[in-house]
């Protein structure tokens, strides 16, 4: 056991006033729209405690600290491209201001106010299908970091799971975005201050140069340079970038804090100041993947080397307050992927599914209950399936499955007078390819993810075109 | 192999080596930075954003809110 008494009581002592803080949010929930977007009511600082929390959870320490240890420093290209697009989306206002121009609270929604109804249920569709993947390792992946961390038994695993999806449902069902905002504050503080612990404990531990000496041993020029890195290459950093812009932009979780700034200009100034955050969350913890190499060396599984190297290299006390942080970036991102998966079933699948629309009451209610599903089928997900290599990869590939068709239907739709339903289908369809050929043909990431947006940006073109003449002609 | 030997055996994997070392160095300072801005000014926005709900609350008491 690697826990003392103190760890645990700072643990619980933090869980407990957590849990306080986002069931004091029910009390501030009168309608749907407090419950999805805090009623439109965030600032500028607040905004970006949100955001940054809400994209900061053990499974980004996870998958960083994963491709730090397997790549070295190349991997720093990920949260440089990271950090870099969301800077210049913050600068410009690239699609955001438009989008929380219109109102909206879900990205399907645009769907519908730009497009057809009929291709809004589409989109809901594929947004709840990637979104759902994707968060169906996270807790896998946290549960084996906190078990390794306090030193419990793996097989606590199953327990450890339903554990944090348990606390992490209590205050999101009950009070819906308002006590999401309140407790990413708070989480975004405690994770803020385990990360710059955790990171000057590594350099303190590894030291500097013996980090450099390690990479430059296990993984040669390769650990350095992104171009020549067999993981990396052109394709790969040209992927990331139009990743990155399709998930600062189409993500559902990020997306729904644009939504809920109180203007749109205060949504271009969160992405401003979060891009900054960005480049910290993905280097520093890419930095303890490369401390774990240097200590532990290069036989460790990867995904474990970081957790393992912390229970190792933090003192009493310390090991709590960083448990707490990583509890805390764990529940903030948790929280946040469930309320906006299970939002975009309610709102863009059974919502304009049916005949009669729903009032509020009934629209809230119907989001916690499929809050509740979407936890069952995350917990499961993650006891049955095995991952098959880094998990970063995984979570690339799932969203793409509809933020390549999102990006070049939302684009063109704002961008672009002649974009239309028929474009809006096919870059929709078209957009899922790739991920299809990844899963199914085992086609490199890189390859499957870049052929995905161009496949997308190209249908999007066409079949507006198409759609275009087909009208002409029928009018 | 030493570290100033390093950096004499290869340029190519320094001047990466040190693109990255001031790459990280930027990006934990912006992180330290707006960590200690947000923790502050934060805590006035969350007051704020309580008291416009509140607000909206009291004005509609019988009536579900609606988003703009």
């Amino acid at each position: 056991m690697n826990f003392h008494l103190i760890d645990w009581i700072i643990v619980i002592a933090y869980l407990a006033a957590t849990m306080a803080a986002g069931l004091y949010g029910k009390r501030y929930i009168t309608g749907l729209g407090d419950f999805l977007v805090a009623g439109r009511k965030l600032g500028t600082y607040i905004g970006i405690a949100t955001l940054a929390a809400t994209e900061i959870g053990t499974i980004t320490f996870m998958y960083y600290a994963q491709l730090g240890f397997r790549t070295g420093y190349a991997s720093f290209i990920n949260g440089l491209i990271a950090g870099l697009v969301m800077i210049f989306i913050g600068r410009t206002g690239f699609l955001v201001k438009k989008m929380r121009a219109m109102g909206i609270m879900t990205v399907p929604e645009f769907f519908e106010a730009r497009y057809s109804r009929k291709l809004r249920l589409l989109t809901g569709v594929l947004v709840a299908i990637g979104g759902i993947l994707n968060m169906g390792v996270f807790l896998k992946v946290e549960g084996t970091f906190l078990l390794l961390i306090s030193g419990l038994s793996r097989e606590y695993l199953k327990e450890m799971m339903t554990g944090i999806l348990l606390l992490e449902l209590l205050y999101t069902v009950l009070g819906g975005m308002v006590s999401i905002v309140i407790t990413d504050f708070i989480q975004f503080v405690f994770l803020g201050i385990g990360t710059i612990l955790i990171t000057g404990f590594t350099i303190y531990k590894a030291g500097w140069e013996h980090m450099y000496q390690a990479v430059l041993t296990n993984r040669g020029e390769a650990g350095f340079s992104p171009i020549t890195n067999p993981d990396y290459g052109w394709g790969f950093i040209l992927f990331q970038i139009l990743l990155w812009m399709a998930v600062d932009t189409c993500w559902q979780t990020t997306a729904m804090r644009t939504f809920s700034t109180k203007d749109p200009e205060t949504s271009r100034k969160v992405f401003s100041w979060t891009g900054f955050i960005f480049l910290g969350r993905g280097m520093m913890p890419m930095l303890w993947g490369i401390g774990a190499l240097t200590l532990l060396g290069p036989h460790v599984d990867s995904l474990e080397a970081m957790p393992i190297m912390i229970s190792k290299i933090l003192p009493v006390g310390v090991l709590g307050l960083v448990t707490a942080g990583m509890l805390a970036a764990t529940m903030s991102v948790n929280s946040s992927y469930l309320l906006g998966w299970s939002s975009v079933i309610a709102q863009d699948v059974i919502g304009p599914a049916r005949k009669k629309p729903m009032s509020q009451k009934g629209q809230v209610r119907l989001n916690r209950v499929t809050n509740l599903c979407v936890s069952l089928f995350v917990l499961f997900w993650g006891i049955w399936y095995t991952l098959p290599g880094p998990v970063y990869y995984y979570l690339n590939i799932t969203a793409t499955i509809f933020l390549a068709g999102a990006f070049a239907a939302v684009t063109g739709g704002l961008y672009w007078s002649r974009a239309n339903t028929v474009g809006g289908y096919s870059a929709m369809l078209a957009g899922a390819a790739g991920s299809i050929a990844f899963f199914f043909f085992q086609a490199p990431l890189a390859w499957a993810g870049l052929g995905s947006f161009a496949a997308a940006a190209l249908a999007m073109v066409i079949g507006s075109l198409v759609g275009a003449s087909r009208h002409r002609r029928n009018g | 192999m030493r570290y100033s030997e390093c950096l004499q055996t290869n340029e190519f994997t320094m001047t990466w080596y040190g693109f990255w070392e001031f790459d990280f160095a930027v990006a934990g300072l912006a992180f330290v930075f707006i960590l200690a801005v947000v923790a502050v000014r934060g805590l006035s926005d969350l007051r704020q954003m309580f008291r416009l709900l509140d607000q909206e609350r009291r004005e509609n008491p019988s009536q579900e809110n609606q988003s703009n």
